[in-house]
């Protein structure tokens, strides 16, 4: 499926249902727009540092030809002024791609795992940020600081949607919570520092004439489930038909660790669950 | 020489185990050209789990057959796992 560049530029959302096959390549064609939007940044910087010269060329040669002075100098506050628009502009330009590029490469990471386990024809469902869409969650006063304040926000950043070979539903969602500090230091300065910290919510529904009953298996599901360093369980539910569980990961560089090792975690157990409801056949 | 009709056997799968299908083992990136016997059981990429496919019943508490006998998995267990391709296509067309 082809991607409107513009629309993902200033919208900042790729979303989409199709098959794994067809999101792999839409990633890759968002990795080829990421590339042509820094080469366009560049470009506009070179044309940044071109406008000032021209502005300053403008000024020399109105002085060495005995123009007015004023010209020159019109010249050369022309040449800077073009030169800022175009650098201002040059940061802007699909910076999102550039601040978000490890969300899609994320997103090409999970859909490819998860296409060793589904159907190539099926579609998945596919809802991807690719700029900060936080959600203000609340701002209080932070005492440690002289007037510090903290501010917290969340940003749903994923969410993808499709279904296994074996028949199972998997729901998958990514958050990102944002802590913004604001603070006077010492030295009478305004400091701002951010920190984020991030939860992958993943939510497998079987179809229980092939799985039996799941609630036998949550305390080995518990005992068993492994996760990188900075990854820690912040829910695990273990229903008739399905299981939940959500992880917080400190480093966003362990989220695809995290996020491969839950799927593993639960898929062990609901192997567990199939060859157990197997035996009673 | 592959037969005309042939459809590979082997188990294939990162989270669960499913059949192959393939019509030739030639390029096939899970048995490297039927290098690999079982590409399921012998992946080596599923980090944190090296144990994947084994259970110990004293980590799995409640995980109890029918009639309350503890885990002790055959081949056979393992092969039931393996659904016939017929069975996933039937499903998908359910949708």
């Amino acid at each position: 499926m082809a991607i409107d560049a513009e629309k993902l530029r200033t919208g900042g959302v790729y979303e989409t249902q199709a098959p794994l096959e067809s999101v792999l390549g839409d990633v890759a064609e968002i990795d080829k727009l990421a590339q042509q939007f820094a080469r366009e940044r560049k470009r506009k910087l070179l044309h940044g540092f071109l406008s000032l010269a021209a502005g300053v060329v403008g000024l020399v040669v109105t002085v060495a030809v005995g123009v007015p002075g004023f010209i020159g100098a019109l010249l050369l506050l022309a040449g800077i002024a073009l030169a800022v628009i175009l650098w201002v502009a040059a940061y802007r330009y699909g910076r999102n791609l550039k601040t978000y590029r490890w969300r899609f490469e994320l997103l090409g990471k999970l859909a490819s795992s998860l296409q060793q386990d589904s159907d190539p024809k099926v579609p998945v469902s596919v809802s991807l940020g690719l700029k900060d869409r936080g959600r203000f969650l609340k701002e209080e006063v932070w005492p440690e600081r002289k007037r510090g304040k903290q501010r917290f926000s969340e940003d749903d950043w994923l969410s993808i949607e499709g279904r296994f070979l074996d028949g199972t539903q998997f729901t998958e969602t990514m958050q990102e919570l944002i802590r913004r500090r604001t603070y006077v230091n010492p030295r009478g300065k305004s400091k701002v520092k951010s920190r984020s910290r991030h939860f992958v919510s993943l939510r497998l529904t079987c179809p229980k004439d092939q799985y039996g009953e799941l609630r036998p298996l949550e305390e080995g599901l518990k005992k068993n489930l492994r996760l990188p360093a900075s990854a820690t369980v912040r829910g695990l539910k273990v229903g008739g038909k399905s299981v939940f569980l959500r992880v917080r990961v400190d480093e966003a560089a362990e989220i695809p660790q995290a996020n491969a090792m839950m799927y593993l975690g639960l898929y062990r157990a609901l192997n567990l669950a199939r060859q157990l409801q197997g035996r009673q056949k | 020489m592959t037969p005309a009709d042939w459809t590979c056997p082997r188990r294939i799968g990162f989270l669960f185990p499913h059949p192959c299908g393939r019509i030739s083992p030639v390029g096939c990136p899970d048995c490297q050209n039927g290098q690999v016997q079982d590409p399921y059981a012998q992946r080596t990429d599923r980090e944190g789990y090296d144990n994947y496919g084994d259970y110990d019943s004293a980590d799995w508490p409640g995980a109890t057959g029918a009639s309350g006998e503890p885990l002790n998995f055959t081949e056979a267990d393992g092969e039931r796992l393996v659904k016939p391709e017929e069975e996933f296509e039937g499903d998908l067309t359910a949708s």
